[in-house]
């Protein structure tokens, strides 16, 4: 019967409940513990055998070897650091963007709509009004990327082409701090009509 | 310590360790410490901080791969097709030059003539001190999978080494 407990046992491989019933086993077994005997005397002139040192790599290519390991980690080092760098970044753009769209949703103040001056503009407008002057404060939704926006007291859901329009002509010093930053009028769009809720006049 | 040191120390101790055991798959030494600094290469290119738990088998793995991609670009250039069963074939691998007679010589013979899977076990076992575990991660297979095989390899070599010993029983 092929017993491979005998060779884990030998090698010392045998954990716990499995090396206890094993020992339990030889207890009352010769035949057993004869061929635990062999077992243990191959291995022990495996490992005085085996252990005896082979081959390295040429110096040479050793010390090339070491240099290139020292240039792949800085790679990696810098890697690692850049990624790092970039996340909370991000993190912190999406938190100034959610920001500056809860605090324009809490204001009461509604400013309304005002159609751009090559006659087909509709402001995405956020209500809200400027700290300190009073003043109607109209701003896009920053990067095109809040699915509202409200225009004369009513809420559009902003098409994609709208979403980029509106990304692409905002202005280039948005604050990232969520303080309202005045932007160009956009192009009225169609299918602002046709959106879910309720849309505004065209002009 | 560093991922350089980690790294250093695990060239300083594993580094003829790993050349015998490429060399057995590649069957020359200039193939077999490139595919060893092939597998260093590709650690310095880790989190080796990360892997460190798990360093020596991960190097075997590593290394046997690279050994068998060498192997495998020497075949593409030679007449005779050759194919992944020829490595796990039970065809024992040519004689050690000039074995001594004295009992550890005569183990090592045997241990040449054994089938390949059971050699690579054996270097695995008895250079490299990899657990059960550990060589079931580098060759990708179950730990009984290497119990019943480290196993065969044990008793033949009993049998084959033991079998004059009046002192020994064997199977």
């Amino acid at each position: 019967m092929k017993d491979t407990r005998i060779t884990a046992y030998a090698l010392n491989e045998l954990r716990g409940d499995e090396r206890d019933k094993f020992e339990s086993d030889l207890a009352g077994d010769a035949g057993l513990q004869g061929e635990l005997a062999s077992a243990s005397r191959v291995a022990d002139g495996l490992a005085q055998v085996m252990s005896e040192p082979g081959e390295g790599l040429e110096p040479r290519a050793r010390e090339q070897l070491l240099r290139a390991i020292a240039e792949n980690q800085q790679a990696f080092r810098q890697r690692r650091k850049m990624a790092r760098f970039a996340v909370p970044v991000s993190l912190a753009a999406a938190a100034s963007i959610a920001v500056l769209l809860w605090v324009s949703g809490g204001k009461t103040a509604q400013a309304p709509a005002v159609p751009a001056a090559d006659g087909g503009g509709v402001e995405c407008v956020l209500s809200g009004a400027s700290e300190g002057s009073g003043e109607p404060v109209k701003w896009v939704s920053a990067s095109g990327e809040a699915p509202e926006a409200t225009t004369a007291g009513r809420t559009f859901r902003l098409s994609d082409r709208a979403q980029v329009l509106a990304a692409t002509r905002l202005e280039n010093n948005i604050s990232m701090t969520g303080v309202p930053v005045r932007v160009k009028p956009l192009l009225w769009d169609e299918q602002l009509q046709r959106l879910g809720s309720v849309g505004s006049e065209p002009p | 310590m560093t991922p350089e040191q980690i790294i250093t120390a695990a060239l300083d101790r594993y580094e003829r360790v790993l050349v015998s055991y490429a060399r057995e798959i590649t069957g020359d030494l200039e193939s077999a410490r490139d595919a060893v600094q092939e597998t260093f290469l590709r650690l310095s290119r880790q989190d080796v901080v990360a892997l460190e738990p798990r360093l020596r088998p991960w190097l075997f793995l590593v290394c046997r791969n690279c050994a068998l991609d060498h192997r495998r670009k020497v075949v593409r250039f030679s007449t005779e097709p050759l194919d992944d069963a020829d490595w796990v074939s039970d065809e024992p691998s040519p004689p050690v030059r000039a074995i001594a007679k004295e009992d550890a010589g005569r183990l090592r013979e045997l241990v040449s003539g054994l089938p390949r899977q059971q050699r690579e076990l054996i270097r695995l076992k008895f250079e490299a001190g990899l657990s059960y575990k550990e060589m079931a991660e580098a060759l990708r297979t179950s730990v009984s999978t290497v119990g019943v095989q480290l196993h065969d390899a044990i008793k033949t070599l009993r049998r084959q080494w033991l079998k004059n010993d009046p002192g020994m029983m064997t199977t």
